[in-house]
């Protein structure tokens, strides 16, 4: 949790989103979020559609 | 065992699930296991590890998922706001959980539907999930919906179909559900449509221990002279009751004056159930004690307990007032016909009923001999069916069961 943090494109992590929507301008933590993506499991998706349509 | 402990609630708070998390987190290392607790921050900002200061703040992720959850790429989501809060607080958990990592757990242990089905999604598939529920949010939720039509939700809205969506898929994604009762259990199975083979029902254990050391300090507050006390300790929000509660003292007080009561706890209705005791002339009456460390040193001072609940699950109050000796008056509310035996631990009133519990109130002051019997009924009670001992058995052989089943 110390890694020094920079910042990359959300777009990078745009696999886990059921619709993709491009967002170039928005800047994320790279340390956070390629651990989080390197944890989820591989069918992991977001929104969570079950749930959602109802 | 290394065992996760979460929920989606803060840790730590005010409130039952707490402390459940905490004994059972005592217990468990009592026996050589290993306990994190994972929850949301009590400012809601951050998803953490309370116990190891491991946290993550939302800032990290909601931006993100805000960006990217637009109408438009997740309609369901946004059919109603609470719908999207509900469900970016869900992911927030989802996200943090990968990030913290759940590959060092054996088994995960989660306190409510929301925790559960976000768990559900992001842990190992070899790792069990034990979903505890400690209440009905489907309940809470429609019973919330019904009393306050202007937020214009009803049985064929999106956001009334959600809360049993929600644990409808907690229940699916878990190895197994466990309810304190079957009031709980029969929501589960009746409204959300879970399978009943899904469910298994155990009550709650209480820690005697701790409770008679807190018993035996004693308190400083000291019954007034020829009065009984009837003591309730509940948190001041609406589905705890004190309304009903006041209105049946107001009764009571035309009936008879040999009587204080004590209400332990606090709460957003504080000032205006104060309003309402003064309203009502009871000023000399009812006294609001605030927070208390030590209700079991109140509970040896008082004579009856009561508890006009709205909705409850299974109340540690209870429990703790039975532990003490006290005969209970209180509402036929979710779970509490299952902790009292009426007539024979206790009187259970109609829910909302404040004549019906006034007149309960009056039967256990003028019969004195029939007031210490029902005490004493609860208290064998007590001793016997919510021993901890129990509780903490009951759960380790469900642990040792689902790791069982998924290393087969």
């Amino acid at each position: 949790m110390n890694q020094q943090s920079f910042t990359v494109m959300s777009d990078l992590y745009n696999r886990i989103f059921v619709n993709q929507v491009s967002t170039p301008e928005l800047l994320v933590d790279y340390t956070v979020w390629n651990r989080i993506l390197q944890s989820l499991p591989k069918e992991y998706k977001l929104p969570d559609e079950p749930v959602n349509y109802v | 065992m290394k065992i996760l402990l979460a929920t989606h609630w803060l840790v730590p708070h005010v409130g039952g699930v707490w402390n459940f998390m905490q004994q059972l987190k005592y217990r468990l290392e009592l026996l050589g296991h290993e306990v994190d607790l994972l929850g949301n921050s009590p400012d809601y900002k951050k998803i953490h590890i309370v116990n190891r200061g491991l946290e993550l703040s939302k800032d990290h992720l909601v931006p993100m998922l805000e960006a990217k959850l637009t109408p438009q790429a997740a309609p369901g989501l946004n059919q109603h706001f609470a719908i999207r809060h509900y469900e970016l607080e869900r992911y927030c958990m989802e996200l943090a959980a990968a990030y913290f990592g759940l590959e060092q757990y054996d088994l995960i242990h989660t306190q409510d539907i929301f925790s559960a089905r976000s768990l559900g999604r992001v842990k190992p598939k070899r790792t069990p999930l034990i979903s505890h529920v400690h209440g009905s949010v489907t309940q809470e939720m429609t019973d919330y919906y019904r009393d306050h039509p202007e937020a214009g939700v009803n049985e064929s809205s999106p956001a009334w179909r959600y809360f049993p969506a929600v644990e409808y898929h907690a229940a699916m994604g878990s190895d197994l559900m466990i309810t304190a009762n079957q009031w709980c259990k029969n929501i589960l199975v009746h409204r959300c449509g879970i399978p009943d083979y899904r469910i298994t029902v155990f009550q709650y254990g209480l820690d005697a221990e701790a409770f008679w050391a807190k018993y035996r300090e004693g308190s400083t507050l000291r019954r007034p002279l020829g009065k009984k006390v009837i003591i309730c300790p509940a948190r001041l929000v609406h589905v705890k009751g004190i309304h009903v509660l006041i209105s049946a003292l107001a009764i009571l007080k035309q009936m008879r004056s040999d009587w204080v009561c004590w209400i332990a706890g606090d709460g957003d209705l504080r000032s205006q159930l104060e309003a309402q005791t003064y309203s009502a002339s009871l000023q000399h009456d009812v006294f609001f004690l605030g927070e208390h460390h030590n209700v079991p040193s109140l509970l040896k001072e008082a004579d009856i307990f009561t508890h006009t609940c709205i909705q409850d699950n299974q109340p540690f109050s209870v429990m703790e007032a039975q532990m003490a000796g006290l005969p209970s008056v209180v509402s036929s509310a979710g779970g509490l016909p299952e902790m009292v035996t009426h007539g024979q631990t206790g009187l259970i009133a109609p829910v909302g009923d404040p004549l019906a519990t006034a007149q309960f109130l009056y039967l256990l002051l003028e019969k004195d001999e029939y007031r210490k019997q029902l005490g004493q009924n609860a208290k064998a009670f007590a001793l016997q069916h919510w021993s901890m001992d129990k509780m903490i058995s009951r759960m380790l052989k469900i642990y040792e069961g689902a790791i069982l089943q998924k290393s087969g």
